[in-house]
């Protein structure tokens, strides 16, 4: 029992003086999927004809847990001096005037003609449904790990005439050159 | 038999109060923030190392855990290598509301408070990938060595409570565990690693994997192991000067070698798996000649499945076929009258194949539909018994077939309703089942929801019992069991998850074995079980790099005929888990179960017992890691109800063990 009791004592003394580390944390995809929009909204940049300087952002949303994480984490929050607007969207609805788009995975039946409708516009395009990258999209959400990862679509980010910044590129998985 | 009382309940005690002490300790020697640390404050790089708990099987679909129609834990890969799980019953252990017990041959898993010692864990589904893993012979879900599973393969383990028949059909009776294996994508490298232990284990691992520039994504694993086990066993039970006084000396060796691999290319995704277990088995059970080395069991399992899955429109589809084989040998030297023995042997074998075809589809903007149809032919259902080198004296050649169909829909009433409905149909040679299950869902917001689920299971009787001990016993009717239950899970939030369950079952016709009035064993539908319980679980998660996780279970269960309370059910179960990053980037964690007081068969009380773990892992390198890990670490003199097959009524488990081990990981990018 001394001897359990040592080792007790040296394995709280060990870890007393251990400094923070880094986070280990546990989020629900919803929360997780509204904090990278706001990222991808923040390294990317539209071409100054679609956006004016003074005109508020507009993150388009297709899912309604995204939706009101996206509320929740938009909050008072601006990119690049702009206003951040939530918006929801019907899958196949009215898309003009968004920057971003978020269809959900569950939504991935009217993926094509979401993205036929939209094809040529600069909209940043993001989902998780599968194969959303080959079939036109621009920024593609999966899970590995059980950590959720980004993959982006080099050569339909160019056709919608958007900008990534390296950062963004960096930490990407990049395909379709 | 043990160590006086007051001694073990004394240690116990001690144990338990050193354990919460460090606990406390530990989470005070790190600050924790006042202010709710939001996701939209992380950087890219650390947002891709949060960690999201999605749901694959509670109803085959992937969903967040809030919204599954069941009471849902999931380990993950990072908890496997914290800290430091050798089998899949190792997981279970740390589980809310399971416990495992083992006799020195099987371990044997409970959940919620129904865990009949020597009940080859029947009632509760084992898949890998979604493929079925009970065997055809004894429908025996392995989570000990003999599952030639490695957890080190493993992505992540969701373990489903309750009833998912309406799913999956026979076996998913009290609980579903379905293990995701890891993509080459996710290995992305490949690794090696030893370890050495007490009573000579010895482990040896490999594993490479890869996603390809094409697409096509491998993966393979490979493990080794061997122990000799605690070289002398007391079993005062035998102690006589004629059999070394009760102690079994190097009788409980294991050996184990397994392997696993998957290759995806396009839609389709191909799995194989091969693993063998030998063990040496000490405690003279079945009635053999104690101190005997020839009463050994070999257990071997292997499948190949192939698995295309696909999007057609809104629909996604999958076809599955499999061929499956598993294979059991046991020998048992027996006591002849004339002082002389006789060697006999038992042996199974099992070869079936099958597939499976579903689809998944909205309906409306309401509506989620899934159906499938399942089809399973047992084409060798092989049991013999007889005299080591003698034609066999029971040889039985069985051949049977499934075929079943279900359907589940999700309705989505309001954005704070869900209805979760499932209904399948199964039909055996001998019988045929409908299995429904209903799940009321209210997410009242994003991470919160409060749910009612009923679930009604059957477990259709095994080979085994059908053919064993009478020749055609076709009057065996599935056992089944109905569970009420209610749940309430949050997401405080980013770091705090908390869950209620509150349940009840009633288990009717449980299979049984009894002596007929003519002195022969025969299997009858004859057990009643009735379990009512409790379980609460919360997990943190804080900034500081602190994960513990806090769940206790409570439960009362009974034979409503006899009233008597089930054996080997505990009525309270704790386990706690704690793990925190130290310096040098040390990773240190702790677990700590207490197994609440039990009943053996006889109706003995076994005392409870605090068990505490303790892993450490030192990367010293990008591609070297020291690790280091001690078992009842308390040393804690603890015993597990025994079963019919022994003479003893309790076995009494391992003091502290140690083991450290190395790990080397290469990645490819």
């Amino acid at each position: 029992m001394a001897c359990a009791r040592g080792f007790l004592v040296l394995f709280i003394v060990v870890l007393a003086s251990a400094p923070p580390a880094a986070a280990q944390q546990t989020a629900s995809a919803e929360t997780v999927i509204a904090a990278y929009l706001l990222n991808f909204a923040r390294f990317t940049q539209w071409p100054s004809e679609v956006l004016t300087p003074a005109a508020p952002l507009e993150l388009c949303v297709a899912d309604d847990a995204v939706r009101a994480a996206l509320e929740r984490a938009a909050e008072g929050r601006t990119v690049d001096g702009r206003r951040l607007e939530v918006r929801h969207v019907a899958p196949a609805g009215p898309v003009q005037g968004c920057a971003l788009l978020f269809i959900g995975r569950a939504e991935s039946d009217s993926l094509r003609s979401v993205l036929s409708t939209i094809a040529g516009a600069s909209i940043l395009t993001v989902s998780d449904a599968e194969d959303f990258a080959s079939r036109g999209g621009i920024v593609q959400l999966y899970l590995e790990e059980g950590r959720m990862r980004f993959a982006i679509h080099l050569g339909n980010a160019r056709a919608a005439r958007l900008t990534l910044s390296a950062q963004l590129l960096n930490l990407a998985r990049v395909i379709g050159k | 038999m043990i160590t006086t009382r007051s001694v073990r309940n004394g240690k116990s005690r001690r144990a338990w109060t050193a354990a919460v002490s460090v606990g406390l300790a530990a989470a005070a020697a790190f600050p924790v923030t006042a202010q709710e640390r939001d996701l939209t404050s992380l950087s890219l790089a650390d947002l891709m190392q949060v960690e999201i708990a999605p749901v694959f099987g509670a109803s085959q679909r992937l969903q967040p855990v809030t919204e599954a129609p069941a009471s849902v834990t999931i380990v993950t890969a990072s908890d496997i290598v914290r800290f430091g799980y050798q089998t899949l019953g190792d997981i279970l252990r740390s589980v809310r509301g399971f416990y495992v017990t083992y006799d020195r041959n099987y371990s044997y898993v409970g959940v919620r408070g129904v865990g009949q010692a020597g009940d080859y864990n029947t009632r509760i589904l084992l898949l890998v990938d979604g493929h079925r893993m009970n065997d055809s012979i004894y429908d025996q879900a392995a989570i000990g060595t003999e599952a030639g599973l490695d957890p080190r393969s493993f992505e992540r383990v969701e373990i489903i409570r309750g009833p998912a028949s309406s799913l999956y059909g026979t076996s998913a009776f009290y609980a579903v565990v379905n293990v995701i294996t890891k993509t080459g994508a996710s290995l992305d490298g490949a690794a090696a690693s030893v370890e050495a232990g007490s009573f000579g284990t010895e482990v040896v691992r490999a594993s490479v994997g890869r996603r390809l520039a094409s697409g096509v994504d491998f993966a393979l694993f490979a493990a080794t192991g061997n122990s000799h086990g605690p070289s002398r066993l007391h079993f005062p039970e035998f102690d006589d000067p004629g059999v070394n006084q009760g102690v079994a000396v190097d009788l409980d060796d294991d050996q184990f070698h397994d392997v696993f691999g998957r290759m995806a290319a396009g839609n389709l995704t191909v799995r194989g798996a091969f693993g063998t277990r030998d063990k040496g088995v000490p405690t003279a059970a079945y009635g053999t000649i104690f101190g005997d080395p020839r009463l050994r069991t070999t257990d071997a399992r292997a499948f190949v499945d192939a698995q295309y899955e696909r999007s057609i429109g809104a629909a996604r589809v999958s076809l599955r076929s499999y061929v499956d084989r598993y294979r059991y040998e046991g020998s048992y030297p027996y006591a002849a009258d004339d002082d002389s023995s006789t060697f006999e042997e038992d042996s199974a074998e099992g070869i079936w194949w099958g597939g499976d075809a579903r689809i998944s589809r909205p309906v409306g903007t309401r509506h989620a539909l899934q159906a499938g149809i399942e089809l399973r032919h047992n084409a060798r259902q092989v049991q013999e018994y007889g005299l080591v080198g003698e034609p066999p004296t029971l040889d039985l050649h069985d051949t049977s077939h499934l075929v079943a169909a279900y359907v589940q829909d999700e309705f989505r009433v309001s954005s704070r309703l869900l209805v979760n409905a499932g209904l399948r149909y199964d039909e055996y040679v001998g019988f045929s089942r409908f299995a429904p299950r209903v799940g009321v869902i209210v997410p009242t917001s994003a991470n919160q929801s409060f749910k009612y689920l009923y679930g009604n299971a059957f477990r259709a009787p095994n080979a085994y019992e059908s053919h064993y001990f009478v020749d055609t016993q076709d009057n065996l009717r599935p056992e089944t069991i109905n569970t009420h239950e209610l749940v309430w899970e949050r997401y405080t939030s980013t770091w705090l998850r908390t869950a209620i369950a509150a349940w009840r079952s009633d288990v009717h016709r449980l299979i049984t074995l009894i002596s007929t009035p003519d002195e022969a064993l025969a299997f009858v539908n004859r057990g009643r079980a009735r379990v009512r319980g409790l379980d609460f679980e919360a997990e943190l998660r804080l900034p500081s790099g602190l994960q513990a996780v806090v769940s206790h279970a409570a439960q009362r269960s009974r034979n409503p005929v006899t009233d008597a309370p089930l054996p080997n059910s505990p009525r309270q179960l704790t386990q706690a888990r704690l793990s925190l990053p130290g310096p040098f980037d040390i990773l240190g964690s702790l677990e700590v179960q207490r197994i609440g007081v039990r009943r053996t068969l006889s109706g003995a009380r076994v005392a409870p017992a605090t068990l505490a773990g303790l892993t450490v892992r030192w990367p010293v390198t990008s591609q070297l890691t020291l690790t280091g890990s001690a078992r009842n670490v308390f040393d804690v003199d603890y015993a597990d109800p025994a079963s019919e097959e022994h003479l003893q009524d309790v076995i009494r488990q391992d003091g502290r063990t140690i083991r450290v081990g190395l790990e080397w990981r290469v990645a490819f990018r």
